[in-house]
């Protein structure tokens, strides 16, 4: 078979270009270090969250070495918390989400943000997130959930290191 | 508006019927209901004024299970509540969202369904009522004894977009007031054709066919130039149904609008508003005569912008509403019908013209002059012309394609940018991002 030296040209720019894609996935996930959302957070009854051990009554919590972790769940259609109150949360600080849902699957999504993940009844999403700024972000449900799902949104606020209160210990 | 003029006579024809049928009825038992109000009230009594809270004008949505009456339990010691019953488009409904009773009457909420909370929206001075901030679920009951007189309003938090609403009235009701449906015969809501086009100016899109019941208040408020018709050129509501003596309050939320009277009673004196106003405007008129009063803002007559007023309490049985959809909304509208015909034909245009292709190259080969050269004799086979001589010959290498390799070089390069605009620019510079 007679390959013209322009197509071979261009066969080879195109595997070089497929190498490249697959070298930026490794890149984000070992340089620039961008996690992907697994089932770490563990099952829990999804009638009851809070009975399992994996999952505490919603609210923001400090662990021992400093971090952050706030449970929320999410039924139609709020965020508890998130919705009635924002989630206070400092800057600078791992921040951990552990989300799921009372009734059916919602989304949880930081809107302009890669902090996205679905929240499925009996699974826990953990995300874990660091604040560099402080500032508003809007939570919003984008996994259709019943007639309420547009107006299924919250909040959560960062705020500086030193204004950070703890609500729930 | 998606009358047609036969069905608008039959329904008139039905509704007439139904008003006279009902007058009848309204008519026997509205002895008894003047005397089942009378009852009991001496004083002064509280009237049933929730001041919008079941509109959408309110804080949250529209309460669609509110059909404009205040359930009376009045006298009885307890009471239930239903929350989480059936409505506004799922489980998310107060039943009975209006509700009357005596102080001292305990009332008790049940939940039948998951996820509500009652919070306590306004209260009479003095009144203590928390109601019950957590969300609870179904099975879940807790009961408050209202001792003080006035008006309560609470909602549920987290369906409170969806209409999720309630009021309490402790105490009488006024003497005289009928909670919706006052003894007479009433009113029925019938505007001819004044909301299809065939009336004066357009069609009024932003009239669905339902008058807005306002009765039993005091004071309400038509927008005018809200959203609808194509703009800001609608009467909000267009249809509106108010209980004499109602004060209604037009208000200008757009610009170069008045209101014209078109039609109104014998023996009411509305002027409507003839002057052009701008937003911010507004004025009252309080509406005594009963009967159905028609308007419209002249500037956007043929966009439609048309509203009417019902004043009287709907007839018994019915509010002369049309009863269910309103057939197969007849014939579409004129662009429909062209954008259809102009997809068909483009559809059938490559068949058409390939038929007629096939058709004309047979005439040609079974002999028809048209096709053949000049000159040449019919029984005769027409000659193949010469094949070009090739002016030079070049090998398979020999030969470049600049063109397509340009053409591949630029879709290379779009694609480049594509990559590192959404990889580098979009996803990782979109912080925060999730690492772990």
């Amino acid at each position: 078979m007679e390959i013209h030296r322009f197509e071979k040209l261009w066969l080879v720019a195109a595997l070089l270009l497929i190498v490249a894609f697959i070298g930026t996935i490794v890149y984000g996930a070992l340089g620039a270090g961008v996690a992907m959302v697994d089932d770490s957070g563990g099952t829990v009854d999804p009638d009851d969250p809070t009975a399992s051990d994996n999952f505490r009554e919603p609210g923001v919590y400090t662990t021992d070495d400093g971090d952050v972790e706030v449970y929320v769940i999410a039924r139609q259609y709020l965020f508890s918390p998130g919705s009635t109150e924002p989630i206070q949360v400092p800057a600078n600080t791992e921040v951990t989400f552990y989300v799921t849902s009372g009734d059916v699957t919602h989304g949880f999504n930081l809107a302009g943000t890669n902090v996205n993940t679905m929240v499925i009844p009996g699974q826990v999403a953990e995300i874990t997130v660091e604040f560099d700024e402080t500032g508003d972000h809007h939570i919003v449900c984008h996994e259709y959930c019943g007639v309420g799902h547009h107006d299924m949104r919250g909040t959560v606020d960062v705020v500086p290191q030193s204004q950070f209160e703890v609500s729930d210990e | 508006m998606r009358d047609r003029a036969g069905e608008l006579s039959r329904r008139r024809v039905l509704q007439t019927a139904a008003g006279t049928a009902a007058a009848a009825t309204a008519g026997a038992f509205a002895t008894g209901t003047a005397a089942a109000q009378d009852e009991g009230d001496g004083g002064e009594g509280v009237p049933a004024e929730y001041d919008g809270w079941f509109t959408g004008d309110a804080r949250g949505g529209e309460v669609q299970n509110y059909d404009g009456t205040t359930v009376d339990r009045t006298g009885e010691s307890e009471v239930t509540v239903t929350v989480g019953a059936d409505g506004n488009g799922g489980t998310f409904a107060f039943e009975p969202p209006a509700l009357r009773v005596s102080p001292g009457t305990t009332v008790t909420f049940e939940w039948v369904s998951d996820t509500h909370n009652v919070v306590v929206e306004s209260q009479p001075d003095g009144a203590g009522w928390e109601g019950h901030d957590p969300i609870e679920d179904s099975g879940f009951t807790f009961s408050s004894t209202f001792e003080t007189e006035g008006v309560y309003t609470y909602l549920c938090e987290p369906h409170l977009s969806l209409g999720m609403k309630g009021a309490i009235v402790v105490g009488a009701a006024p003497a005289g007031s009928g909670g919706g449906g006052s003894g007479g015969e009433g009113v029925p809501a019938e505007y001819g054709n004044w909301f299809t086009g065939d009336a004066r100016g357009g069609e009024v899109q932003n009239y669905d066919g339902t008058t807005a019941d306002q009765t039993g208040q005091s004071e309400v408020t038509v927008t005018v130039g809200a959203d609808g018709n194509g703009g800001t050129f609608a009467f909000e509501p267009p249809a509106l149904r108010v209980s004499p003596g109602t004060t209604v309050t037009f208000e200008w939320v757009s610009d170069t609008h008045n209101v014209l009277v078109e039609s109104q009673p014998d023996g009411a004196g509305w002027e409507g508003h003839e002057p052009i106003e701008d937003t911010g405007f507004s004025f009252s008129h309080t509406f005594e005569t009963e009967g159905t009063y028609t308007y419209l803002c002249e500037p956007h007559l043929s966009l439609g912008m048309k509203g009417a007023i019902v004043v009287g309490a709907a007839p018994a049985g019915g509010d002369g509403e049309p009863a269910g959809p309103t057939g197969d909304g007849g014939s579409p509208p004129f662009w429909v019908t062209g954008l259809a015909g102009g997809i068909l034909v483009a559809l059938l245009a490559p068949i058409v013209v390939s038929y007629y292709r096939y058709w004309d190259r047979d005439g040609r080969s079974t002999g028809g002059a048209a096709g053949r050269g000049a000159g040449i004799p019919a029984d005769e086979p027409v000659p193949e012309a010469a094949e070009p001589e090739a002016v030079e010959e070049i090998g398979h290498d020999e030969y470049d394609p600049m063109g397509t390799a340009a053409l591949i070089v630029v879709y290379a390069l779009i694609l480049l940018v594509l990559w590192v605009f959404m990889y580098f620019v979009e996803f990782l510079g979109n912080g925060p991002t999730v690492i772990g």
